[in-house]
């Protein structure tokens, strides 16, 4: 009898385990993002234990991905049928994810409507969107790139602002002494997204472009031609090889080069010292603020800047109550101290794309961007104008993302830089393979 | 040949099932998937059909010039580095076979390089080679002028097979040094006694002596390390991506150009030509 009643009584606790497991089960939402930085994961590690301690029904996995490796991981979740519910990638990814119909707009739509559509920049909105199918991923932060310099170098020599082609190789002649391992400047000559990205602006700035209005393929036109000439050129005053992002940021902070390609995240590194740094002695030339200028505005045949919107995006094909957490958790990380908090990862390096934290005291309150004072406002204005190769005249073409997986643009580059070839038989090579890639 | 039916045999089926279903669900079903993706144009997107193209992507391939550059430098690679690692292992393995104080310790050192984690061993060689910042430029360039101006040795895609043929050598000797060690070892040394009576030189000594009881081995680490490092990917890939083997060449047709299907066709070569190459290795020069 005894026997039976605690039988019975270990059934029951058991099936009270199962039954309030099952009430309780968390949905699981599957988070991917570009920050893999250390300490940037902390901050969103601790941005997702605020979420579920206020949404106790999700919980966020996050994965972190290398820029360069998005393609492929993409490629790989897509063969496997496992993609994540929500993204946080750069404006041509989220593009051309949206043309292959795996994002869903819908949603896309009311978190946007829900933040307010009037407070983020326009200019963000339009990267993000294509006008006959709406929007396909939520603005969520972005840079802008241009060249840094050091003004009190340039003021030495009596040289101009790095602003025009002609004024740009002037410098990095001037400065370039290879044997005492001094360079002119440094641009992307690597086969990586660095040197798509750098290359750009000089094109642009020269009204170069991959795609004309129709979606044809214009990379050996005159003007391309002569934008890679011009590159290749310029190429001459940089470091031995191939070069790449860390070889701008390490050797510019090391005072090695006087003029370097990069993005707004490069605030963070140059402000550093000013904010009381106590790093390896040497490695940050003293007072690198002060002395440093930006040039995000470049000139041949017209201006040009070069950037990235951010944002983030729902995939389709995931359970409704998935998207209820991934729309939560966006608007969640959009919102108010939360957004600041992300923010400040980067300060001055991931820009807001909504007016009213721009302008909020708190964001400003923050020593990096304190240290940049007003330069910092001047740079997330650049935000608005930002040029690229997929958008052409209001159109978008989502194509570019086959070409720039298969990084066409430093390939070619690569092939004058290491190869010797000129820039026209780089220029018509270039031509074939993205034709190829967009087959 | 019969089959057997009676109960020992039945017995004697059921107890080798696990194997054949673990041996063709690992071996056989990847190969054969291989080959059929080989056939097919695959689509990315797992709801949408794959086309079949037939051996359109054989020919595609074989017509390639990118393909016959990456597979010269896979040539280039493989038996530079088989060459290297044999030869720095059994020079290591003679040279530690000698008695001498704190041997031990040594040969445990001597296999740091193999025990490395990869991608710690790459960061090392990076920093070491970095164009600016480099020991192996400083040293070269400004201490004794052997060359005219710095060098990006990992990135360049001129000098950048050299330096990921150099890291393999070094990352992968202590194998080829620790199997040659351990044969020798099992020498006797009443045979160089007998040599040394006959009056044999120790030249002689190694070529009618060492070398042919180290033969079985040598040729064992040969044909280990060619097969090896024909599909190495990660020791080149992760210190240079400007070096084009095969595998990267497979990778990035897979990856950066979405073509599953001309990726499957070249693995599908790169097996027959592996197992070509072992048969005639196997027969010819090792005479099993």
């Amino acid at each position: 009898m005894r026997k039976n009643r605690i039988l019975t009584l270990i059934l029951l606790t058991v099936l009270m385990l199962a039954l309030t497991t099952g009430v309780f089960a968390k949905t699981t939402v599957e988070y991917w993002t570009t920050q893999t930085e250390e300490n940037r994961v902390e901050v969103i590690n601790s941005l997702i234990k605020e979420f579920e301690a206020n949404h106790p029904a999700f919980e966020i996995e996050l994965v972190t991905v290398q820029e360069n490796d998005i393609p492929t991981k993409l490629v790989a979740g897509m063969a496997a049928g496992r993609l994540p519910e929500i993204v946080e990638m750069g404006s041509e990814v989220i593009m051309k994810m949206g043309a292959e119909g795996m994002v869903a707009s819908d949603e896309v739509s009311t978190v946007i409507n829900k933040i307010g559509k009037d407070d983020f920049f326009k200019g963000s909105l339009t990267m993000l969107s294509r006008p006959e199918e709406g929007y396909f991923g939520v603005p969520f932060h972005g840079w802008v790139q241009g060249i840094w310099y050091r003004q009190d170098l340039f003021e030495e020599k009596g040289l101009e602002p790095p602003t025009t082609w002609d004024n740009i190789i002037k410098a990095a002649e001037a400065f370039y002494k290879p044997d005492q391992q001094q360079y002119g400047i440094v641009i992307g000559t690597d086969k990586d997204a660095y040197a798509r990205q750098t290359f750009t602006q000089y094109a642009l700035s020269n009204n170069a472009r991959i795609f004309d209005e129709n979606g044809n393929i214009v990379f050996n036109s005159p003007e391309m031609v002569e934008t890679l000439d011009y590159y290749s050129r310029l190429a001459e005053f940089t470091p031995p090889g191939p070069d790449g992002w860390r070889d701008a940021r390490d050797l510019y902070l090391a005072g090695r080069v006087p003029m370097m390609m990069y993005s707004t995240y490069i605030m963070d590194d140059i402000g550093l010292e000013a904010t009381g740094y106590k790093g390896e002695k040497g490695s940050i030339i003293p007072n690198l603020v002060d002395k440093t200028a930006f040039a995000n505005k470049m000139h041949k045949t017209r201006d040009a800047v070069f950037g990235q919107i951010n944002g983030l995006t729902f995939i389709k094909g995931n359970e409704d109550t998935q998207m209820d957490g991934a729309k939560m958790f966006a608007e969640f990380l959009l919102t108010g101290d939360n957004y600041i908090k992300f923010l400040h990862m980067a300060p001055g390096g991931m820009n807001p794309v909504r007016a009213s934290i721009a302008s909020d005291p708190q964001y400003q309150n923050n020593k990096v961007l304190e240290v940049w004072g007003e330069k910092a406002g001047e740079i997330a204005a650049g935000l608005n104008s930002i040029g690229k190769f997929g958008y052409v005249g209001g159109k978008v073409f989502p194509k570019i993302g086959d070409i720039t997986s298969q990084f066409i643009v430093g390939q070619t580059i690569m092939k004058m830089t290491e190869s010797g070839w000129t820039a026209e038989e780089a220029a018509e090579w270039g031509q074939k393979e993205m034709e190829d890639a967009v087959e | 040949m019969q089959i057997k039916t009676d109960r020992d045999a039945r017995l004697g089926y059921w107890l080798i099932l696990p194997t054949v279903i673990a041996v063709s669900g690992l071996i056989f079903y990847p190969i054969v998937y291989n080959l059929w993706l080989s056939l097919q144009e695959v689509n990315m997107n797992p709801v949408q059909p794959n086309t079949f193209v037939g051996l359109k992507h054989f020919t595609d391939v074989l017509t390639d010039s990118d393909f016959w550059r990456s597979f010269k430098t896979s040539l280039i690679f493989t038996s530079t580095t088989v060459v290297g690692t044999t030869l720095l292992g059994l020079g290591t393995a003679l040279l530690l076979n000698r008695d001498f104080p704190g041997r031990s310790v040594i040969r445990g050192v001597i296999l740091l390089p193999y025990v490395t984690p990869v991608i710690s061993a790459v960061f090392g060689w990076k920093y070491l080679f970095d164009p600016v910042f480099g020991m192996a430029n400083y040293f070269l360039v400004d201490i004794i002028h052997l060359l005219p101006q710095h060098i990006n040795w990992i990135e360049s895609p001129a000098y950048a097979i050299y330096a990921v043929i150099i890291f393999n050598v070094w990352k992968n000797f202590p194998f080829a040094f620790l199997m040659i060690l351990a044969e020798l070892q099992s020498i006797s040394a009443n045979l160089y006694e007998a040599a040394e009576v006959d009056g044999a030189s120790i030249w002689q000594q190694f070529r009618y002596i060492t070398l042919p009881e180290l033969k079985f081995v040598i040729g064992a680490l040969v044909i280990l390390r060619t097969i090896w490092n024909f599909y190495k990917f990660s020791e080149v890939y992760l210190l240079s991506s400007s070096v084009e083997v095969l595998p990267v060449y497979i990778y990035e047709k897979a990856f950066a150009s979405y073509d599953f299907g001309q990726a499957a066709a070249i693995s599908a070569i790169l097996f027959v030509f592996v197992l070509g190459f072992i048969m005639f290795y196997v027969r010819k020069v090792l005479e099993w």
